[in-house]
């Protein structure tokens, strides 16, 4: 990949625009961006390395830290991959408590990732809006769950706590609190000119090349590709889900997906609210030897475990596949090739809310 | 060549990325594939490749095996997009020839086997090199 | 006290530059920092701007638990940023590795072995009030009356 080129641009590792180090290496022509590279390794902690050989109960808490920002998906779909190999049943009321967790978790998630992207393109009103907004599903999850971050609320069998009464009034006018604003704030984006000059036609990932780089969740929805790992989740389905597609492709395609699919959080919770009977919140089982592959959809993608355990309940062997690792890569090597200015290379690089802490582990 | 201010070897972040037990499946079917040796491939996915593509190889080798040179039986034994697009070790037009080659052979009448061996040999040269 | 002194007092109490520098954490941490910029913990009534630009930072705010690439960078960016100045180490994986500092992952902690850190905030991670509570405690003791102190 070397070329001799006019300009060498480095962006990062440390930069205003990005929350996490990553360092990309534009070959470019004036401002043309020829082809970019992405150097990692600012956050390579070798987790998976530590996970081996250890009891499930130590490694449930390190899966929730690969990421931070997306860390009940982590949670739930390492669980799920330990209740698939070792056949453990899930009452009705846990799994939907499930549901309602992680969708309010993917909600702070995609707030935060257009959050980012208004901040980099410098609507900071609309950011701080956006900012705003997330903590109320925060407060939420933390009602819920006991914690901000790593809520560690999903165990093998059910769920920690339950839902009380009163939390759940308190959740459903949240709930409507946030469809009402993030309406609003999806017909600011919508209709800004500004925002439209930044965002349309920009850094454009062509359906060929997300099949090609394999991207997933919303940067891949953005291009058209109709793949969503919730379709398979048997959960999900009692629900009633379809996912959101957009085709032009662009930075403006991939916000709005995520706009899209906040409030169709939104319905999933209220549905799931509906539907929570009465029971217990906790089955039974122990983990078995055994091995699987469970594919969940995270806030950014598909997000596969591969679980190997032994009749202790140990984790022999382990591997992850995160989401950001397809979204940066089809960021790097495609939508970056032909962006027409410095500027947009952040702006684009934020558009498919990387996470380097995903990628690297 | 002068010290880039910034430049650090980075060999030892990418061969970390390349342990995990998804890579390692990678490159031993690739090695397999085309009859090298795992370390040599390890080595040339170092050079010829920057991080975040070293990170992605897993996933995109199984598109390839799902959806990838789906045409042509002689493209899919001879493996010329896995290497010219999805694990790009190698120059897609070179590929391109050796692959039109083997073809234009089996063509002629030369034993099917014989042409894909060739193909594969000429291709484990072009990247040895 | 000079004049001169209690009028740099005076404008650095209500002048604090934050940049932040992720060196190995899992994000929990950041997000957390993110977060106080948000209007219901409003970083800047305090004035205190957060611009991630360590030439003109006062305060730098490390999260992570020190991975190999950041042996040269993160000393570099320390030498960068403009005297009085101070770290913060947020979370716990700055000041022990938490659960990552483990034998077989890559990670070097403390980050005291590497820049001088004047403050640390342990939690995995830290309440936003947390991050915003040490900034504040911290910046009066390290920019007031720096150059008489230095003198």
């Amino acid at each position: 990949m070397k070329k001799v080129v006019d300009v060498s641009l480095p962006i990062g590792p440390l930069h205003p625009c990005f929350k996490e180090p990553a360092r990309i290496k534009c070959e470019t022509r004036g401002e043309f961006v020829l082809s970019a590279e992405v150097e990692l390794g600012y956050v390579k902690k070798g987790i998976e390395r530590i996970m081996r050989g250890r009891p499930w109960q130590e490694v449930m808490f390190l899966a929730e830290r690969i990421c931070g920002i997306c860390s009940v998906i982590h949670n739930m779909t390492f669980i799920e991959t330990v209740e698939q190999l070792s056949d453990i049943a899930v009452p009705d009321r846990a799994a939907l408590l499930r549901v309602v967790v992680n969708e309010l978790d993917r909600i702070q998630s995609h707030v935060l990732a257009n959050f980012s992207y208004c901040y980099t393109i410098e609507h900071e009103t609309l950011a701080m809006y956006l900012l705003n907004l997330r903590e109320t599903a925060m407060d939420m999850l933390e009602l819920i769950t006991g914690a901000r971050v790593t809520c560690a609320y999903m165990i093998p069998g059910g769920v920690r706590f339950d839902l009380r009464p009163e939390d759940r009034q308190t959740l459903e006018r949240s709930l409507t609190h946030i469809d009402t604003e993030i309406a609003r704030f999806t017909a600011m984006f919508k209709n800004g000119p500004l925002i439209g000059l930044r965002s349309r036609g920009i850094g454009i990932l062509t359906r060929e090349a997300a099949l090609e780089a394999h991207a997933v969740g919303p940067t891949a929805r953005a291009s058209g590709i109709a793949e969503d790992m919730r379709l398979r989740h048997p959960t999900y389905r009692k629900l009633g889900f379809e996912p959101v597609v957009y085709t032009e492709g662009d930075n403006y395609a991939r916000i709005m997906v995520r706009f899209d699919e906040v409030r169709q959080s939104i319905r999933l919770i209220q549905t799931c609210l509906e539907m929570l009977p009465e029971g217990l919140i906790r089955g039974g089982g122990s983990v078995v030897a055994g091995e699987a592959t469970y594919v969940g959809e995270a806030p950014r993608g598909e997000l596969t475990y591969f679980v190997k355990t032994d009749d202790y309940g140990r984790i022999v062997d382990i591997s992850v596949q995160t989401p950001s690792i397809m979204n940066i890569e089809a960021c790097a090597h495609y939508m970056l090739t032909g962006v027409t200015s410095a500027a947009d290379v952040t702006s684009t690089f934020i558009s498919a809310d990387p996470c380097v802490a995903c990628t690297e582990r | 060549m002068g010290d880039f201010l910034y430049e650090k070897d980075l060999r030892m972040m990418q061969y970390n990325i390349l342990t995990s037990a998804r890579h390692n499946g990678v490159a031993a079917a690739i090695a397999g594939h085309y009859g090298l040796k795992k370390q040599e491939v390890l080595r040339m996915m170092m050079e010829r490749m920057d991080m975040i593509l070293l990170e992605n190889l897993p996933a995109r080798y199984e598109v390839w095996q799902a959806t990838g040179d789906a045409g042509d039986e002689t493209e899919r034994k001879l493996g010329c997009e896995l290497i010219s697009r999805y694990v790009p070790l190698a120059d897609p037009q070179a590929i391109d020839r050796i692959c039109a080659d083997a073809k234009e052979r089996i063509r002629k009448g030369t034993p099917k086997d014989e042409a894909l061996s060739e193909g594969l040999q000429n291709i484990r040269e072009m990247l040895r090199t | 006290m000079s004049m001169i002194q209690s009028m740099k007092n005076a404008v650095r109490s209500r002048s604090i530059h934050v940049s932040y520098v992720n060196v190995g954490s899992c994000n929990g941490c950041d997000i957390e920092i993110l977060a106080v910029l948000a209007p219901r913990y409003d970083i800047e009534q305090y004035g205190i701007y957060v611009h991630n630009n360590p030439r003109e930072a006062d305060i730098l705010l490390i999260t992570g638990a020190f991975t190999p690439q950041w042996e040269d960078k993160l000393e570099s960016i320390w030498n960068k940023i403009p005297e009085p100045k101070a770290a913060i180490a947020i979370g716990n994986c700055p000041i022990s590795g938490c659960v990552f500092n483990r034998r077989g992952s890559f990670v070097d902690p403390p980050v005291a072995k590497h820049i001088p850190i004047a403050a640390e905030v342990p939690g995995c991670p830290p309440r936003p009030t947390e991050i915003l509570n040490a900034v504040l405690s911290l910046a009066p003791v390290v920019f007031k009356d720096y150059e008489e102190k230095k003198a």
